[in-house]
């Protein structure tokens, strides 16, 4: 079953969110990594940064309505989602208590032969995460493979 | 609630000079990261990740819906796993230098059980407007030596100061201004 290609440039409306410690703790619980200067004030108040920051793929948290434009618009039937590529692009660093908008947007649809799967969808989504004042703060380009039934 | 920190970093944290990260004149082409060797992938992990992105697509948490809709053989890593190992591995070298971006592309499945081995290698420098940047091509490596991951991490470094007068040969000619 192949996706809805009609799907591209459909987006999510832009998000407000509040950027936590805890969803920063959570992160890096997940990945096993302790390094202080995501959790720890004191030794990351020293460092070029001044403060806490958030890790290099915590833009893998900004996905309010994602699976929404990705099940109901692009018809992905989510067991057969293999994520392939991500692209990440940083302006500013992410820093917990930082209010900040966010968006996800088809920006990308095709089919291709991949050497595992045989003939597959493809699609990218761009999430842009940006602050209120308008600055971007990052920004990622998401590739995914729809394997067929 | 106490948290695990990793000794290296508790040192610098309480004795010392504050830890700094790479200076653009040390790093040179070739070098290679310090490596870094997680431990095996568990369902919890699994399980946390899905919890901490709130990326609950089946195929990572339910072994059931993962063999028999998405058939295959069972639940796998989310391909931003590896990601974050490698993103670990970066900002572990990096500290507070900042990354200006930073892509991989996933090339096999990771299951619960695999251990990635992440490394990166210092292949480009250059001076772009006022900013240094390096290039780091980074990867992951499964137990059995398959690449899991590939990529590529640019990132900006600061410079070291002039050195100064010390280390000039013939101190008088600086004095003199000589050049300009």
């Amino acid at each position: 079953m192949a996706i809805n290609y009609n799907a591209l440039g459909k987006q999510t409306p832009w998000v407000e969110t509040t950027v936590t410690q805890q969803q920063i703790n959570a992160l890096c619980d997940a990945l096993d990594d302790h390094n202080p200067l995501f959790r720890d004030q004191a030794v990351a108040k020293g460092t070029a940064y001044g403060g806490v920051i958030a890790p290099p793929t915590f833009i893998n948290l900004f996905r309010e309505r994602k699976t929404e434009l990705v099940l109901g618009e692009l018809e992905v039937d989510l067991p057969k989602l293999l994520h392939g590529e991500q692209d990440i692009t940083y302006y500013a660093p992410v820093r917990p208590g930082d209010r900040v908008l966010h968006r996800v947007k088809v920006i990308d649809v095709g089919r291709r032969k991949s050497k595992t799967y045989g003939e597959l969808d493809h699609f990218t989504v761009l999430i842009t995460v940006k602050g209120l004042d308008g600055k971007k703060l990052i920004e990622a380009t998401q590739l995914f493979f729809v394997r067929e039934d | 609630m106490t948290e695990a920190t990793n000794t290296a970093f508790s040192a610098t944290a309480t004795q010392g000079p504050a830890r700094q990260g790479p200076f653009f004149e040390d790093v040179s082409i070739g070098l290679e990261l310090p490596s870094l060797r997680k431990n095996p992938i568990t369902r919890l992990q699994l399980a946390k990740y899905a919890a901490a992105t709130r990326d609950f697509n089946p195929s990572h948490v339910d072994e059931d819906i993962a063999r028999d809709v998405g058939g295959m053989k069972g639940v796998f890593a989310h391909g931003m796993i590896g990601m974050g190992f490698i993103g670990e591995m970066l900002t572990n070298w990096l500290w507070d230098r900042p990354l200006r971006r930073f892509s991989t592309r996933a090339t096999v499945i990771v299951r619960p059980g695999d251990v990635l081995e992440c490394h990166g290698r210092v292949v480009r420098k250059w001076i772009e407007e006022d900013d240094n940047l390096i290039e780091i091509e980074v990867g992951a490596r499964n137990q059995r030596g398959e690449v899991t991951h590939t990529g590529r991490a640019v990132a900006v470094l600061p410079t070291r100061p002039l050195a100064g007068r010390a280390q000039v040969k013939r101190p008088y000619l600086l004095e003199q201004r000589v050049i300009g």
